[in-house]
């Protein structure tokens, strides 16, 4: 595990200024997928046992069908794991001198991108739909100097906030 | 061939296929802790679900291989008369094929 100071590739006099994760309302949308996934197979059970109760007794279907309701069980413990880690291993870091970006794309596929505080030209922050105006989160769009691609931070909390914070560092470096 | 012949596969196959589906749930465990013992944050957020995913896990295959013990594997795969009383009973009373 890393610690909250810890910079990749720190350089001389650069410190911590803030962590970013992805609004925690996404998380909740990943606990709420495992409650509705983990409902499926009890609500399934309700209607065997009201329409097909023989099925209950049955000494070959019933293992059966407890080996695939445990099956399923422990695929969808995998599936919320690793939703879960692709989402909270996404972190943004905001240095006195860059913007770094560490972005989990599945099993053992990691990228890491940086961005110098000099080289910022213009920050977006775009808030679109009901949840994200309501909840205040947003993507962040960081245009560069002499790049034509952009920075973006994903479902970031308080998008605005974090805007202000990018050009205040900028003015500050 | 004789030994064909008296060849019955029983329900066993169901069971040793969970514990196929339990060593792959146990690599994919593995590769997922991997990865926020790796690159996670040291925090209580990810320590908590370090400890819950974990604790889930082993009581959901202890809990499971508890309750399949009290299957009786031995029991044929393909038997005639478990399938035709199991028909009956989920038809029953429809006589669908008496004329």
């Amino acid at each position: 595990m890393v610690g909250s100071n810890f910079i990749p590739g720190r350089r001389p006099g650069e410190n911590v200024v803030a962590h970013f994760w992805r609004h925690p309302i996404i998380f909740i949308g990943i606990f709420l997928m495992f409650v509705v996934l983990f409902l499926i197979p009890l609500a399934s059970y309700l209607i065997i046992e009201n329409f097909l109760p023989q099925l209950l007794q049955h000494p070959v279907l019933l293992p059966l069908l407890t080996v695939l309701l445990f099956s399923y069980y422990l695929f969808m413990l995998t599936f919320s794991l690793n939703v879960w880690v692709d989402n909270y291993l996404d972190v943004w870091t905001l240095t006195n001198m860059r913007i770094i970006s560490r972005n989990q794309l599945g099993w053992f596929n990691r990228t890491n991108s940086e961005l110098e505080l000099s080289k910022v030209q213009d920050v977006a922050v775009d808030q679109k739909g009901i949840l994200p105006t309501l909840f205040n989160y947003g993507n962040l769009h960081v245009q560069t100097a002499g790049a034509t691609e952009r920075f973006l931070l994903k479902n970031v909390p308080s998008p605005v906030k974090v805007a202000r914070l990018i050009h205040k560092l900028y003015e500050q470096y | 061939m004789p030994f064909l012949e008296s060849f019955q596969p029983t329900i066993v196959i169901f069971y040793w296929a969970y514990l196929v589906v339990v060593v792959i749930f146990l690599l994919l465990f593995l590769v997922n802790l991997y990865h926020l013992l790796r690159f996670g944050f040291f925090s209580f957020v990810n320590l908590g679900v370090i400890l819950i995913s974990m604790l889930v896990s082993f009581s959901l295959i202890a809990f499971s291989l508890s309750i399949l013990q009290s299957f009786d594997w031995s029991t044929p795969l393909i038997d005639s008369n478990i399938f035709g009383t199991f028909l009956d009973g989920l038809l029953g009373g429809l006589e669908l094929f008496k004329f």
